[in-house]
């Protein structure tokens, strides 16, 4: 496996586009495993943490450091999009199946638009898509933070943006985000 | 269905945020006019911008980790602000929590991943960032932001505090204040002078950019975080197996063809990086557009490429009106292209050869005198530069440490510190050429430990010309990497010649030599030949005697070599036991300088010896002691745990607490599984024993799994006769017959005998059973047949 993701990486770097699809690929795979690995323990309050995910991720795929650090910035950005899909996927299946228990996967450690409540992950997905919708770079940008775990300046590097225009970007898109999940009737909508 | 806030009133909001924050509502209010809908979607969007707070951002969930967040306490400080947070660390405002000054100050924590995976590199990092530190909070210099203090968190991850820089960067301070050509100048001039200051001192930025250039509101530029690039980068690369330059916390776009390459940095990277960013201040425009650039579109551009001069890039900048642009690109033409560009030449010997020259020059074009700087004849330009793929390869991480920590340790005693540093720079670059040879654009797959080991030993003897210590040094960590990988041809010639170069330069007698000595009979041992080891171990402990350097943790290193010898090898535990008893002595007594892994290991060794002489309870008492020591400072999955885990289980199966001991055994197995992908003799050992164990249990058709194994991982492992080959079949043998199977026992009791007969110093044990084995595979081989006919 590691192996394998080592080579496309390098039939990357030489410009082969295929191998960038075939790389999502794999992390998807790998990042899948990790996630239901994280997630199927048996102790009830499992979570998650999308930096820890992906850290992860990076050990088991590849030494993070064998790559070069431009292509460090590319294969974060690459990351945060897997692992959106991951996460949102995993949360959707566990839903669904617990939805008897009433409780969803859900993240910890943020601060949430209501304060007993935490955050739902599946409501996140569909708001930032919305968001997407009506100003991609922020849905981008929000993505590679959040789901990325990127900083703001890989962010930048990553949307070749200036890190205080990234900042602003980040804080329009929080403020806007905050708002969408703050009323249920915004963040169902496509489920009534 | 609510309709979320449209498209409008999103711009909108995103638009006001340039605006002072009392001036928002208003603006907004203006904008709206009738239009409710759109009043409302603003107004819920500024309420979420003030309930907001840390939504979403990643720092939380790391405070949830337990790392530091706001308002927490760092040694004596109180953090008040998140200023910047990133892959590996954040940015803090704080004060004083005594609150005896009332100075602010940032706290930078360093939170590299790779730290959090064992204690004891990161015990080791710290010990790095504290030296860094050390050296970093000597710079003093008006225009650089000092170190005030720094140290680990409760929770074990470093912090620095620096001085507090109230400023904006010197990009966003030119532009704010539409400062002129000639104040620029003068402002980039002075962040020379600061970077002469550091150069001075030996340490490279490493990562120098507009944000890490500050300029204050009186107009005084700040420099940040210098040398913080490399503690990062140690951060993160001592776990990999990787410290030989440091791309990980540069920006790509001020990143010089070298770095870009991930080779050596030198103080000429950093005067690269002042070349971008001269250009950039006075152009207005960066000299590459990497923009949506593939990595090796990235590295192609900076290492191959020649940018336009400042002049014309000047003239393209559709920032400023047509008439501004031709002055200043004339301005720019000639003396200042020039000196920009021998500041960005991609070789860096063609740089500036300091920091300081390049000021002087800006100040000469100040003044109006001539500047040294003048264009690459044509013949240089025209030259071509080799571009060469720097990847590494996969070489194993362990590796890599185990050359860099003795070739450190190995320096600090040689040499004073400018000679360590060139030296370190020697051997770095040595490494480095070393894993660059293995690059998998040209081999195609990605090569063994074995061939990169070879490859290097190829390079060694010139690339250390004169440097015989070095080369010593060099050849005998490679020698016993290899070793340990179970390459013994190459290990035994890449130790005897360190050991040659050691007795020829440093003398009989000399730690250093005797070190290579010891690890020769080590190896003798490992190869099966006793007898020439047992005289290389009495030779160094002789050696060592006679040159009075008992005192050297080596001393007792080979004391407990020699130990091991008798213990593994010859299996005479009377012989071992003065041995080891003096190596125990040695490690325990007052100002030993032995290392806890190395005490583990021999509070270990001397509890097997005193087992086996039937000393079971002094030999459980240390064994429960080495266990504690090692889970103090190893990590989880390190060797010696497991080998400590085997020898307790099996003392406590041995005394009667069978299920307790085959659970550690079998633990030390996977322990052991995880540090070595296939067949090991490590992992070997403990298969064996589990079968043993489990047939002593009563437990046969266990013990035939691990028996299977064993033979199978010692056929793969010993590829001529070797006692443990045999012991392994004679084993299998064993097993198979207590599983009713004596017709496939007397083969392998046959194979096990030629394989005993071959090599010397077999436990009679085995020789013993082997016949009894036999007698019993024929007799039952006779009943079957009798009651058959």
């Amino acid at each position: 496996m590691t192996d394998g993701v080592t080579q496309l990486l390098l039939d990357w770097r030489r410009g082969d586009t295929s191998a960038r699809d075939k790389l999502l690929a794999a992390l998807y795979d790998e990042m899948r495993g990790i996630a239901a690995a994280r997630l199927s323990g048996e102790r009830a309050d499992h979570t998650l943490q999308p930096t820890a995910l992906v850290n992860e991720a990076y050990e088991k795929l590849v030494r993070l450091d064998r790559i070069q650090w431009q292509d460090r910035t590319h294969f974060l950005a690459m990351t945060a999009r897997v692992m959106r899909e991951v996460l949102v996927d995993h949360a959707r299946r566990k839903g669904a199946a617990k939805r008897d228990w009433g409780k969803r996967v859900t993240l910890t450690g943020h601060a949430t638009p209501r304060t007993d409540e935490e955050l739902d992950l599946l409501d996140l997905d569909q708001a930032l898509s919305g968001l997407a919708d009506l100003d991609e770079t922020k849905a981008r940008i929000v993505e590679l933070r959040f789901f990325g775990g990127l900083s703001i300046e890989e962010t930048a590097e990553a949307v070749d943006l200036s890190p205080a225009t990234v900042k602003r970007h980040w804080n329009v898109a929080r403020a806007w985000l905050y708002d969408a999940l703050s009323d249920p009737g915004q963040a169902d909508r496509d489920e009534s | 269905m609510t309709e979320p806030a449209s498209k409008r009133a999103l711009e909108l909001f995103d638009q006001c945020m340039d605006l002072p924050e009392d001036q928002r509502s208003e603006w907004l209010a203006q904008r709206c006019g009738d239009d409710t809908r759109l009043a409302e979607c603003l107004e819920r969007l500024q309420q979420a911008q003030d309930e907001l707070g840390d939504f979403l951002e990643p720092n939380r969930a790391q405070a949830a980790a337990g790392e530091p967040g706001q308002g927490t306490r760092i040694g004596a400080y109180e953090l008040l602000e998140t200023l910047d947070e990133g892959g590996m660390g954040a940015v803090y405002l704080a004060r004083r929590a005594d609150d005896t000054y009332r100075q602010r100050v940032a706290v930078k924590l360093i939170r590299s991943a790779h730290m959090g995976k064992s204690d004891l590199l990161r015990a080791d990092l710290i010990r790095r960032f504290d030296a860094e530190r050390q050296i970093l909070a000597q710079l003093s210099h008006p225009y650089i932001a000092r170190i005030l203090d720094g140290g680990q968190t409760d929770s074990g991850w470093p912090y620095l505090v620096m001085e507090y820089i109230d400023g904006v960067s010197v990009t966003r301070y030119c532009e704010d204040n539409d400062a002129s050509l000639d104040r620029r100048l003068e402002l980039f001039a002075q962040v020379c002078d600061a970077v002469q200051e550091a150069h001075r001192n030996l340490i490279v930025h490493r990562d120098l950019k507009p944000d890490n250039i500050m300029v204050t509101a009186s107009g005084e530029p700040k420099l940040l975080d210098f040398g913080i690039a490399k503690i990062i980068d140690e951060g993160s690369s001592v776990s990999s197996g990787h410290t030989l330059t440091g791309f990980g916390a540069m920006t790509p776009a001020y990143a010089s063809p070298e770095q870009v390459r991930s080779e050596p940095i030198t103080t000429a990277s950093d005067v690269y990086s002042m070349g971008v960013l001269l250009y950039e201040l006075l152009s207005g425009r960066r000299p590459y557009d990497l923009s949506g650039s593939t990595p090796a579109e990235t590295e192609r551009t900076v290492c191959e490429t020649n940018p336009a001069p400042p002049s014309a890039a000047a003239e393209e900048n559709a920032d400023r009106s047509s008439v501004d642009r031709r002055r200043l690109s004339r301005r720019l033409r000639g003396d200042l292209d020039n000196i920009v560009l021998k500041a960005m030449h991609k070789s860096p010997e063609r740089r500036y050869r300091t920091a300081a020259e390049m000021g002087d020059d800006l100040r000469r074009f100040i003044q109006g005198q001539p500047v040294q700087a003048h264009r690459d004849s044509l013949a240089y330009r025209t030259s071509k530069f080799l571009r060469r793929n720097r990847l590494l390869a996969s070489v194993s991480a362990a590796f890599v440490i185990a050359l860099l920590a003795t070739t450190g340790i190995a320096l600090r005693q040689a040499s004073e510190a400018r000679n360590a540093a060139d030296a370190a720079a020697q051997t770095n670059r040595f490494l480095f050429d070393t894993l660059a040879y293995t690059d998998p654009f040209t081999s195609g797959a990605e090569p063994t430990l074995r061939e990169v080991l070879i490859a290097a030993e190829d390079n060694i003897a010139e690339r250390f010309d004169g440097r015989p210590a070095l080369e010593a040094e060099v050849r005998h960590t490679l020698g016993y990497s290899a070793m340990s990988r179970y390459d013994q041809e190459t290990a035994e010639r890449l130790i005897a010649q360190a050991l040659e170069i050691r007795e020829q330069h440093l003398g009989a007698g000399h730690p250093d030599t005797e070190a290579s000595r010891n690890a020769l009979a080590y190896l003798r041992y490992e190869q099966g030949r006793l007898e020439e080891a047992e005289q290389l171990f009495a030779a160094a402990v002789a050696a060592i005697e006679q040159e009075g350097n008992q005192d050297h943790p080596i001393y007792a290193t080979i004391l407990n070599d020699y130990a091991y010898l008798y213990i593994n090898g010859y299996v005479d535990f009377e012989k071992a036991l003065p041995w080891i008893r003096r190596a125990h002595d040695q490690a325990t007594r007052p100002g030993t300088r032995t290392g806890d892994e190395e005490l583990a290991s021999m509070t270990s060794n001397l509890a097997v010896v005193l087992e086996a002489l039937g000393d079971t309870e002094q030999a459980l008492e240390l064994y429960f002691e080495a266990i504690e020591i090692q889970k103090r400072v190893l990590p989880e999955n390190h060797p010696n745990v497991a080998i400590a885990l085997n020898n307790l289980g099996l003392t406590l199966f041995q005394t009667g607490q069978q299920q307790e001991g085959l659970e550690m055994v079998e633990q030390s197995l996977e322990m052991r599984r995880n540090i070595f992908s296939g067949p090991h003799p490590q992992v070997w050992r403990v298969v064996q024993n589990l079968s043993r164990m489990y047939s002593a249990a009563g437990r046969p058709q266990d013990s035939l799994r691990f028996a299977r194994e064993s033979a199978d991982m010692a056929r793969a492992l010993y590829l001529g006769p070797h006692v443990n080959l045999g012991v392994s079949i004679a084993n299998l043998a064993d097993s198979l017959l207590e599983n009713g199977d004596p017709q496939q026992a007397l083969t392998l009791l046959d194979e096990s005998d030629q394989v005993f007969s071959a090599v010397e110093s077999v436990e009679d044990y085995w020789l013993e059973r082997v016949v009894l084995l036999r007698n019993k595979a024929q007799e039952e081989i006779a009943t079957a047949t009798g009651s058959t006919q």
